[in-house]
């Protein structure tokens, strides 16, 4: 499937960046998860990452933790993940859905036919945050891209690595700052300048995440970058909000947040 | 070459966000492994501030009691700081000093870590912040105490069990956090390479001393040698100088409640292959790749993964994976405080209750040497608890 090339083409000849909020799957039940993709395939966003809970994240802050344990304490198993995806594959055929995870789950359910079983289902990439370049080869599996990390850390030999050997049909994530998930990224010019020298070298889309926040901060990166991610944000604000769910519709502050982060990614310009 | 996997295992199994550190680590590690300047500065630490070679005692009384094998204690608890972490504290603490890092970070599980870290950091006036399960800070106040005197921040971590575990991804998110000036002084032999190969060559020195120590005292070297595992730098130091000789290797982990419970921290004996921490290595885990919790009432050995090198001598047979549980090590450290008058740590309690099981079935002219790798002050107090002794 080439739902990522293609989303981002259309995107972008739409003159928008992709929203791609992320959720933690099975927070705290895998019904929850299953209603609230629906529900933000529907407002329109542009990709959905969806997260895999491990019990050590060492790269995410307190919220994701936080999300990942509630998912955890009735864990759902990765057939149960896979069936449920493919039910929602039936009414949205085109969002891409990328999983975002540590090794471990990945590989103690065996690589290949986690990779085989996810793509089925209609999974279109996975980010093993824990899985960097040196250790790929395991992982590669080409039923499912991986989605490699870039950081302002990242020097510039590697990331012309790192970008050269992106699947063409995944994309690449550029974290914002150093740190884990969750704190405010400051938004200045700096972050545009690593962005425009990383997207320069790259054959891919490139998605800008960590310590995006609002509404506001989207409509700032949707200016230069070909999407943007808000994670603990909007895990903070899916798990403080009762009740999230209302049969099928979500609740009204969930949903105007949602769509004004959509709203927020025209970029009324024309990008190179 | 720094070795970089063991069979399958090791490897570096961390977020990009960590490889360029990582790479530097390694980089520097490269060049001071074979210089003699800096090899030469780390000896001197050794003999002058460690107090290094520590001695070979032989244990006469419990070989008399147990009626087999000479029985020699390797004894690394007469170390300044009373373990053998300082070894590889003033190893990294050089490498650090080299490498111009400003700030240390390190995990402890018994505090033995946490201590050898915060004065190492003192010696050389580097700030430090040390790591710890808030379960692990209540049961090792002592050594909090001496953290605390030396300089050292103390973070108790209240995530995930409170304990090794939770306190080494709380460092590894400081590492993240503070990536450009901060050094991680990882404790055992494992995590991201070069860690568990750097640990294990600092942690040889062990090993090296018990060569000649072994061949001037008793004109041979030793046929057995026994030690306990948590991350397993103490046994890889022991160990790994013999390995291309014909020397019986034992690796003692903790059994906890028992290995048929879920209450132990028998990652060999009982886990599986997985990754975590940056390596992969034998992990307690769940069918799903969810990290169980250990348990061990020795806190430096309550930990539920393993050095990625003791999961390839495992799956090779090069070393023998034993376990002591909870109460054998409490009755062996009670033993050893009798019969030789020294107070062993909780984790070589586990050594101990091997050997006492070991060295009655050898015969009496083989020698077998067990690493004594801490002293057991830091211990009083869960000792107590769990024989019912009331200090107030």
């Amino acid at each position: 499937m080439k739902r990522i090339p293609e989303t981002f083409a259309r995107l972008k000849r739409e003159n928008r960046a992709a929203f791609i909020p992320y959720l933690m799957v099975g927070d705290p039940d895998l019904a929850t998860t299953e209603r609230l993709l629906c529900a933000l395939a529907d407002l329109g966003c542009g990709a959905i990452e969806l997260g895999l809970p491990f019990s050590d994240p060492v790269a995410d802050g307190p919220v994701i933790q936080a999300a990942g344990l509630r998912a955890l304490k009735n864990p759902a198993s990765f057939s149960d993940i896979f069936a449920m995806i493919r039910r929602f594959r039936q009414k949205y055929a085109h969002i891409p859905l990328v999983f975002m995870g540590y090794a471990n789950p990945v590989y103690r359910y065996g690589t290949e036919m986690f990779c085989n079983e996810a793509s089925h289902a209609g999974v279109d990439a996975l980010l093993l945050v824990d899985v960097p370049m040196e250790e790929q080869g395991a992982f590669t599996h080409p039923a499912l891209p991986l989605i490699p990390l870039m950081t302002p850390l990242t020097p510039k030999d590697r990331q012309a690595a790192i970008l050269s050997s992106c699947d063409p049909n995944s994309f690449v994530y550029l974290v914002a700052r150093v740190g884990i998930t969750g704190k405010a990224t400051a938004l200045t010019g700096t972050l545009r300048i690593l962005y425009e020298t990383a997207k320069k070298q790259s054959h891919v889309p490139v998605v800008l995440g960590f310590g995006i926040k609002t509404p506001h901060d989207i409509a700032h990166v949707a200016t230069f970058a070909d999407g943007v991610v808000m994670g603990s944000a909007f895990v903070n604000l899916y798990a403080r909000t009762h009740p999230l769910l209302m049969g099928e519709t979500l609740h009204p502050d969930v949903q105007v947040f949602i769509e004004d982060c959509c709203q927020s990614t025209y970029t009324f310009s024309k990008k190179g | 070459m720094v070795q970089r996997t063991f069979g399958p295992y090791g490897g570096q199994f961390v977020s990009e966000l960590l490889m360029p550190l990582i790479h530097e680590v390694h980089t520097a590690y490269a060049q001071v492994k074979d210089d003699d300047e800096f090899q030469n500065q780390l000896s001197l630490l050794f003999r002058d501030y460690v107090g290094r070679p520590s001695p070979l005692w032989h244990a006469k009384r419990i070989t008399d009691d147990l009626g087999g094998a000479q029985i020699y204690f390797k004894r690394d608890e007469l170390n300044h700081t009373g373990a053998h972490k300082i070894n590889n504290c003033l190893g990294q603490i050089l490498l650090a000093q080299r490498m111009g890092k400003r700030r240390i970070i390190a995990e402890t599980g018994a505090g033995q870590h946490g201590v050898a870290t915060a004065t190492v950091c003192a010696l050389f006036n580097i700030p430090c912040t040390i790591y710890m399960g808030a379960k692990d800070v209540a049961r090792q106040r002592p050594n909090i105490m001496r953290m605390t005197l030396l300089g050292a921040e103390i973070k108790p971590v209240e995530t995930g069990n409170k304990t090794l575990k939770d306190a080494m991804n709380e460092a590894m998110r400081d590492w993240a956090e503070h990536a450009e000036d901060t050094y991680y002084l990882i404790g055992t032999a494992a995590g991201p390479h070069p860690y568990p190969t750097m640990v294990r060559d600092f942690q040889s020195v062990i090993g090296r001393e018990l060569r000649w120590q072994s061949m001037e005292h008793l004109g041979r070297l030793p046929d057995h040698l026994v030690a306990c595992l948590g991350g397993g730098s103490n046994a890889l130091g022991l160990f790994h100088p013999f390995l291309d000789d014909p020397v019986a290797m034992y690796g003692v982990e903790a059994g906890g409640s028992g290995i048929n419970t879920d209450h132990h921290a028998a990652s060999l004996t009982m886990g599986t292959p997985g990754i975590l921490h940056g390596n992969m290595t034998y992990l307690l885990q769940d069918d799903q790749g969810q990290i169980k919790n250990a348990h061990s009432i020795a806190a430096g050995l309550d930990y539920p993964g393993i050095g990625p090198e003791h999961a390839y001598l495992k799956d090779t047979g090069r070393v023998h994976y034993e376990t002591a549980t909870d109460k054998e090590a409490l009755a062996a450290f009670q033993y050893c405080a009798r019969m030789e008058g020294i107070l062993p740590a909780l984790e070589p309690a586990h050594a101990i209750a091997f050997v006492q099981k070991l060295a009655p079935t050898l015969p009496k002219d083989d020698i077998l040497v067990m690493n004594l790798c801490g002293r057991g002050d830091k211990d009083l107090l869960t000792i107590a608890d769990a024989l019912g002794i009331d200090l107030s």
